[in-house]
């Protein structure tokens, strides 16, 4: 439901070490009511207006259908902006960027919190990207785990996600 | 609260972004208009049939009918200068009170709802009603829902006991009855305010607050009782006539009496003078228990204790409960808990208590509070009611019990509330 707005596409010289290869991605970011994957019980937010920008310059508007996503293009270190509207007022903002790589492992903290994060648990906002992935425990942390377990039926094991609760974690989120 | 902007760092190519959730309005010691949500998981756990099924998916709350309470939305994923409305899908039964229109929501987002009415199961097609966040105006898109529960009020009436045992009186006994009944108000206050979420109410009456007396006879050494009418009688059963109790002023537990007897002295106690038709509370000064560990008895091992009933036990009599002077509103609210038929939210399969197991055991009214060491780690020592500080969460989710076995307290207290006595 998104309608594009141009973007600038430069072919390099022959020689260039980026030729005929678009530094852009495009990821998908899904605002719903409650995290986790939907297992079609109407989690998306359906109607959000969006703006997303880069570097001052509209890439792309649109409103969201009933899954609640919004495809969003990102190129190298420049985060896009993505902006949520009511009417013409702009009401939220929020800045994507890609994080290369793989999940780090279920193992340990980070690769725990970096899968309850992409499923839209509340892990709150510290480390050094503000999305609540770092290596400390915390109370936001152990809820979330909580949150996770409870909506998975699995045993709770409190702060310490356990091989039911990482299991779940890999398939929900990835390896 | 989210600054703006949030920051969205995303990895495997996909993010999703939960933008709000609900919690307390308040923190700090039980309020009466401000319930703390049940916002264990956002899936809505086992529901009675009269409940439905929600559409939802998020927090629930309970609501007395008529009463008007404060929620507060947390930003969790959204900035904190987004502008947020709050409405219901069916204000006729619960409607939003403050803000006026429903929003913008103040900064520090509280809201007010109020209860009109329980409803009907085959009402509203069957659904119950949601409490809608939505993003910029009252009929802006959805971003987060709570499921408010509407519960008319049931009634239980309490019966204060204060007791002495060999001269050591309960610190509540008190010259007048003012005085003694100003000594009872703040429990009976502070559990109706942890109780309302579920619908329940107590009272009690100022003008009878018996006093009862344990002695042991000079000219036969057997211990007695006094009867309403004023003389001395034998000890009723289990303790019985060659009965006595072991400390003075207290009840005392043994477990080398038996699993049966442990408890005898508490058994003993609620078959003195018991009010019909209400809740027979008695008032201790203290309580002891054996250890093994020291040989002795140890004092203060407990501040209430109660019998776990059920609705088919309703009618008979030999149940109530027993508090000590160190016992507050929560204390009574607990054992008041297990008199409505809930077992320790931290009961393990073997039926023990464990070890202060996550923070939503410690944020529970039927949390055991045993082992009595600070839990850890230290943020599971303030759940949201002060440090070290006895929570208040009745439970209206029952999660699947691999996750919670002892949740669904309100589901299964008001059956119990209906018939109480």
């Amino acid at each position: 439901m998104s309608e594009p707005l141009g973007a600038v596409i430069s072919r390099l010289i022959r020689e260039a070490s980026g030729f005929n290869t678009l530094n852009e991605l495009t990821v998908d970011v899904y605002f719903q009511k409650s995290p986790g994957n939907d297992a079609g019980d109407q989690r998306g937010i359906e109607n959000l207006d969006y703006r997303l920008e880069r570097n001052g310059r509209v890439l792309q508007q649109g409103r969201t259908g009933p899954d609640g996503k919004i495809e969003v293009p990102v190129r190298g270190n420049t985060p896009t902006v993505l902006k949520l509207l009511h009417g013409s007022v702009e009401q939220a903002v929020y800045e994507v960027s890609v994080r290369a790589g793989a999940l780090g492992l279920l193992t340990n903290l980070t690769g725990q919190k970096q899968r309850l994060r992409l499923l839209g648990y509340h892990i709150g906002h510290s480390g050094i990207d503000g999305d609540g992935v770092d290596n400390i425990n915390a109370m936001a942390f152990e809820r979330s785990v909580l949150d996770f377990q409870a909506d998975h039926g699995l045993p709770d094991n409190a702060n310490t996600a356990d091989n039911n609760c990482t299991n779940r974690l890999r398939t929900e989120a990835g390896a | 609260m989210a600054n703006r902007p949030v920051r969205i760092a995303v990895r495997n190519n996909r993010q999703i972004v939960c933008p709000v959730r609900f919690v307390r309005a308040v923190t700090g010691d039980v309020q009466d208009d401000a319930p703390d949500p049940d916002d264990r998981g956002f899936a809505m756990g086992t529901r009675p049939g009269t409940w439905n099924e929600s559409l939802a998916r998020g927090a629930m709350v309970g609501i007395t009918t008529g009463q008007e309470v404060r929620l507060k939305v947390l930003r969790e994923d959204i900035d904190d200068q987004a502008e947020l409305y709050v409405t219901s899908s069916r204000p006729d039964i619960v409607s939003v009170t403050a803000p006026a229109g429903g929003g913008p929501l103040p900064g520090d987002g509280v809201f007010r709802i109020q209860a009109h009415r329980d409803i009907r199961r085959d009402e509203l097609g069957g659904r119950p009603v949601a409490i809608q966040v939505r993003l910029g105006a009252a009929d802006g898109p959805v971003l987060g829902e709570l499921e408010p529960h509407v519960f008319n009020q049931r009634q239980i009436r309490l019966t204060f006991h204060f007791v002495t045992i060999y001269g050591t009186a309960t610190n509540r006994l008190a010259a007048t009855a003012a005085d003694r009944a100003a000594n009872i108000d703040p429990l009976v206050s502070g559990a109706n305010r942890i109780w309302r979420p579920g619908g329940i109410w107590f009272t009690y009456s100022e003008a009878r607050v018996p006093t009862e007396e344990v002695r042991r006879n000079p000219a036969t050494n057997r211990t007695e009782y006094r009867r309403t009418n004023g003389t001395w009688a034998p000890l009723p059963g289990p303790l019985g006539a060659a009965g006595q109790f072991v400390n003075a002023g207290a009840l005392t537990s043994d477990p080398r009496w038996g699993a049966a007897a442990e408890y005898r002295e508490f058994d003993t106690m609620k078959n003195i003078n018991p009010i019909a038709n209400t809740v027979n509370v008695y008032c201790v000064h203290d309580s002891f228990a054996w250890s093994a560990a020291d040989n002795r008895y140890n004092n203060n091992d407990w501040l209430g204790l109660s019998d776990i009933t059920t609705v088919a036990e309703a009618g008979q009599p030999g149940y109530g409960l027993a508090l000590t002077d160190d016992a507050d509103h929560y204390a009574l609210a607990h054992e008041l808990g297990h008199y409505l038929g809930n077992y320790h939210s931290d009961m393990d399969a073997a039926n023990n208590d464990v070890a202060n197991g996550d923070m939503w055991i410690c944020r529970r009214l039927m949390y055991s509070s045993w082992p009595p060491d600070a839990p850890e780690p230290a943020w599971r020592q303030d759940v949201g009611y002060g440090h070290r500080a006895a929570a208040a969460l009745i439970a209206v989710k029952d999660l699947p019990d691999a996750v919670e076995r002892q949740d669904g307290e309100i589901a299964r207290s008001r059956p119990r509330a209906r018939r109480p006595y």
